[in-house]
């Protein structure tokens, strides 16, 4: 996947935010509790924080490359 | 189709299949860990007994409903237990224990018991676990970033300082959150998620459940955070400044392919799998997390379910379901995530095998760990080995050589300290208060004169004004005056006198006077005075006493109306020229007059006048001293912790070993059990354990031991024993003869245990704090005091309302035992990781 790090940084905080933002309508009662919904949130926020850590971990590589 | 596209769908069609093969694995694994969860759940019959409760209660409604009521009642009686009887063979309940459990974990895993209940909850779990891994996404990646550009700055130095304080579960964080935010200061709400009024607009809705999340997820926040920022901005460090990263870039490859191939590949292992112990840690502790913040997720449902019993164990089981679903959903997530960021993953067989749990990284870990232990001259096994005994002690040898390493590093010295602490501490205990004492103490079988939540006598140093410390005085010990004058006709009186100084401010908890009178049929009338510093002198009372007779102060009626006051105690200690609510310093005397009709009657008494402080640690609601009970901790800690981590690490070297060193079947067999078991929930199966089969914490303990066995600690060795496996002396083992069970005991076992030293040592905290978190959920011994117990106690007696020390002593100690070990354990790892120690 060639993703560059400010893509995978972006991606991840779509992702986290999608799984804070969706239990968080559950729990208002915006949206109806379900099975689907809660595993995709999860799903989201665990994939979402790897993903910014692959940023991180490349986008230290370019700032690092300067030094 | 040109060429390249050809490989493009190759490699695509290669990665889907991959993918597939992957997610039917950790279905079977799934499939497997649930089936055995549900016939650890049916050993006793609970989960058929339920069924069979949920048809005879089905029949008893249809009946009520009019079903049968034109029969006889003795036609009645007969169809409805063959209706019975065919509705529970066609549920299964007279087939084989396994198919019937086969059958359970159909229905579980379909959640066929499932209620809405439990999908209601799951939001609020994930709603803790959204906004935590928000808050991590924003600071621990741009702060792990910050550090690994800005390595050795104050900032990094700090967090590398704080890091073994993410060794402590996120409710240790949460509790030390509640009595600074919510106890002390006020702030914010201690748990739950509504306030009294609830707000009526959906923004003033949204913000009251915010104010509630800010705590438990702060309390994850920071179990995460330096763990975290240290492990990510290290292995940033480490693989940025590797030397084949270098010569990469020496060759001239093109530095996108030298960031794919050279560093992210090696990094990511570690950091993935990282943050995988980083989700089952928050699965296994949110079920404490959120009983103590009353926080409605599925955690709390899990607890109350598991208590109940009954028809719970549906509920029960289908939680525990979840949890599975939730460990293998994320096991899937993070092979799915690794393939695409490193699309090498999958193509070889022995990977695809393997990817699960990062193989790769640790090889390359455990590679650095051997190059550092051939630094300390490991020992050399030879053909003729002395014995296995003479192995091990060369092998220890070596590690003590290892160990000697560690005064180079101020923080492994503070935590060697601190652990030596504890083992003198532990051993003063064993020695100066013998178990069956300890024990009856805490069973409240010896009766003290203790007071009630009384703060220890140390924070006198720091109070301006006094809390005064407990006064005891006895007319049969001398420490209270006794006079006995004798009269005419066999009357007899006794005077005693109760004299003492009191130097405090503060009023006491209570006074309290026990009579001990000796007669044969009059009873004894005696007159109490209270004589006060100044001279003024009151009659509190005049009655007659039984044989044991005890007055109390705060509940005596008739002392309100003497004193004229509604607060006796202060009444009796009070100056009434004093313009301040406080205590009359100075010396009071307890007059006791007693008038006795025998000749032979006697008088004693015992004087209490319960303080406010007491002892070195204080007292709780049952008038403990809680000294002995954190004295009597740390034993506790050290054995759990110790024991705990030393029969894991030598069972699952021992597997690892044999299954290493047969292969094939066997070793496939080892593989597939710790995969099933990492889809296990151990924590809600040791508490189910709890609630269904055994109250002893010790046979819990086990169980729990028995899953961790084939957890990491397991893959570890496995990576180094193939190594070892490969070494030249094995061959030459083999070549003169050497039986299995000798090559696996004499050369393969002693040859790693210097890599169980530090694997031991880092997982000693997690066997102390495993045994506190079962405690914070009742899961204890009922009898011998333990941090986690003395916590538990604090949490549902009312600590929070003022006394404080009573939850943060135990605290304390634990924080402190469990920073000590992973102090050393980052230090040895430091240390046997050579490319840890570059940086």
């Amino acid at each position: 996947m060639r993703l560059t790090p400010i893509q995978f940084l972006v991606l991840g905080f779509f992702l986290v935010t999608y799984g804070m933002v969706v239990p968080w309508l559950m729990v208002l009662q915006i949206i109806k509790a379900t099975f689907f919904l809660s595993f995709t949130s999860y799903a989201a926020t665990f994939t979402g924080l790897i993903f910014g850590v692959v940023g991180i971990a490349t986008y230290y590589r370019d700032r690092g490359r300067g030094r | 189709m040109s060429q390249t596209e050809s490989v493009t769908v190759n490699a695509r069609g290669r990665l889907g299949r991959y993918l597939i093969r992957r997610f039917l694995t950790l279905l079977m694994t799934l499939v497997v860990g649930v089936y055995i969860a549900v016939v650890v759940a049916n050993l006793g019959g609970f989960v058929d007994d339920i069924t069979r409760a949920n048809i005879g209660e089905g029949l008893n409604a249809m009946s009520r409903g009019g079903w049968l009521k034109d029969v006889s009642p003795e036609e009645k009686v007969r169809i409805f237990e063959e209706t019975r009887i065919q509705m529970e063979e066609a549920a299964g309940l007279y087939q084989s224990f396994p198919l019937r459990c086969a059958r359970w974990t159909y229905q579980a895993l379909t959640f066929q018991w499932a209620s809405q209940d439990m999908w209601d909850a799951l939001p609020y779990t994930l709603l803790l676990f959204g906004v935590a891994v928000v808050l991590l996404f924003f600071t621990s990646l741009f702060m792990s970033l910050a550090l690994s550009l800005r390595y050795g700055s104050k900032l990094d130095r700090l967090i590398v300082a704080l890091s073994p304080l993410s060794s402590a579960p996120s409710w240790v964080h949460g509790i030390i959150l509640i009595v600074i935010f919510a106890a002390g200061l006020g702030w914010l709400p201690y748990g739950g998620v509504y306030d009294i009024d609830i707000p009526e607009t959906r923004v003033g809705y949204a913000l009251m459940v915010a104010r509630h999340l800010v705590l438990p997820v702060g309390a994850i926040f920071l179990s995460a955070f330096f763990t975290l920022v240290y492990t990510w901005r290290t292995f940033f460090l480490i693989h940025a400044g590797e030397d084949y990263v270098e010569v990469a870039q020496a060759k001239g490859l093109p530095y996108r392919m030298i960031e794919q191939r050279y560093i992210l590949r090696p990094a990511l292992p570690f950091v993935i799998t990282n943050f995988a112990l980083m989700v089952l840690a928050f699965w296994q502790t949110s079920i404490v997390l959120e009983v103590y913040f009353d926080w409605p997720g599925i955690g709390r449902l899990y607890m109350a379910a598991v208590g109940m019993r009954g028809y719970s164990q549906h509920m029960v089981m289908s939680l525990m379901t979840l949890f599975a679903y939730l460990l293998a959903v994320s096991f899937f997530l993070l092979d799915a995530i690794y393939l695409l960021v490193d699309p090498r993953v999958g193509m070889e067989k022995e990977q695809m095998r393997l990817s699960l749990h990062h193989w790769r990284g640790i090889r390359i870990s455990l590679r650095g760990i051997f190059r550092g232990l051939s630094n300390l001259r490991l020992p050399r096994l030879e053909l003729d080995p002395k014995g296995w005994l003479q192995d091990i002690g060369k092998s220890l040898r070596s590690t003590s050589e290892g160990l000697r390493e560690l005064r180079r590093y101020p923080s492994a010295v503070t935590g060697i300290i601190i652990i030596v602490v504890l083992l003198v501490m532990s051993l003063y205990a064993v020695i100066s208060v013998p178990y069956d004492h300890v024990v009856a103490i805490w069973r409240q079988s010896v009766v003290q004169d203790i007071p009630q939540k009384a703060m220890p006598t140390w924070t006198n140093l720091f109070r301006v004004e006094k809390l005064p410390e407990t006064i005891v005085l006895d007319s049969r010990d001398g420490t209270a005056l006794k006079q006995s004058t004798d009269f005419k006709e066999g009357f007899k009186e006794v005077t005693l006198s109760f004299v003492f100084d009191y130097p405090y401010d503060g009023f006491p908890q209570d006074v309290v006077v026990d009579f001990d009178a000796k007669y044969e049929q009059k009873r004894p009338h005696i007159t109490l005075t209270w004589i006060k510093p100044y001279g003024r002198e009151i009659q509190l009372g005049a009655f007659s006493i039984t044989s044991a007779k005890r007055y109390v102060a705060s509940i005596e009626k008739k002392l309100t109306r003497v004193l004229a006051s509604d607060e006796p105690l202060q009444a009796l200690f009070i100056d009434p020229s004093y313009s301040l609510v406080k205590a009359r310093s100075g010396r009071y005397e307890l007059r006791v007059s007693g008038v006795l009709f025998e000749p032979e009657a006697d008088l004693d008494a015992h004087l209490t006048v319960y303080g406010q402080v007491y002892g070195l640690a204080g007292t709780d609601f049952q008038r403990r001293d809680l000294w002995l009970g954190l004295l009597w901790g740390a034993p506790a800690a050290l054995g759990v912790g110790l024991g705990g981590a030393l029969i894991t690490s030598l069972a699952s070297m021992l597997l690892a070993a044999t299954g290493v060193w047969f292969g094939g079947w066997v070793d496939a067999t080892v593989q597939r059990l710790a995969e099933i078991n990492l889809t296990l929930p151990m924590l809600p199966i040791g508490i189910m354990v709890y609630y269904l089969y055994s109250k002893n914490i010790w046979v819990i303990l086990l169980v729990i031991v028995l899953f961790t066995v084939f957890g990491s600690p397991l893959k570890t060795y496995r990576a180094a024993f193939l190594q070892v496996k490969q070494l030249p002396y094995i061959e030459a083992a083999q070549a003169y003869g050497a039986g299995n069970g000798r090559i696996i005991r004499a050369y393969l076992m002693p040859r790693i245990l210097p890599v169980l030293v530090p694997q031991l040592v880092a997982m000693v905290p997690g066997f102390i704090f495993l045994e506190a978190t079962l405690a914070m959920l009742g899961v204890t011994d009922l009898y011998l005091p333990t941090w986690g117990k003395i916590i538990y106690d604090a949490m549902i007696n009312g600590a929070l309302r003022g006394n404080y020390y009573w939850v943060l002593e135990p605290l304390a100690l634990l924080l402190l035992t469990g920073t000590a070990f992973a102090l050393v354990g980052l230090a040895l790892d430091r240390i046997l990781n050579p490319r840890l120690r570059a940086i």
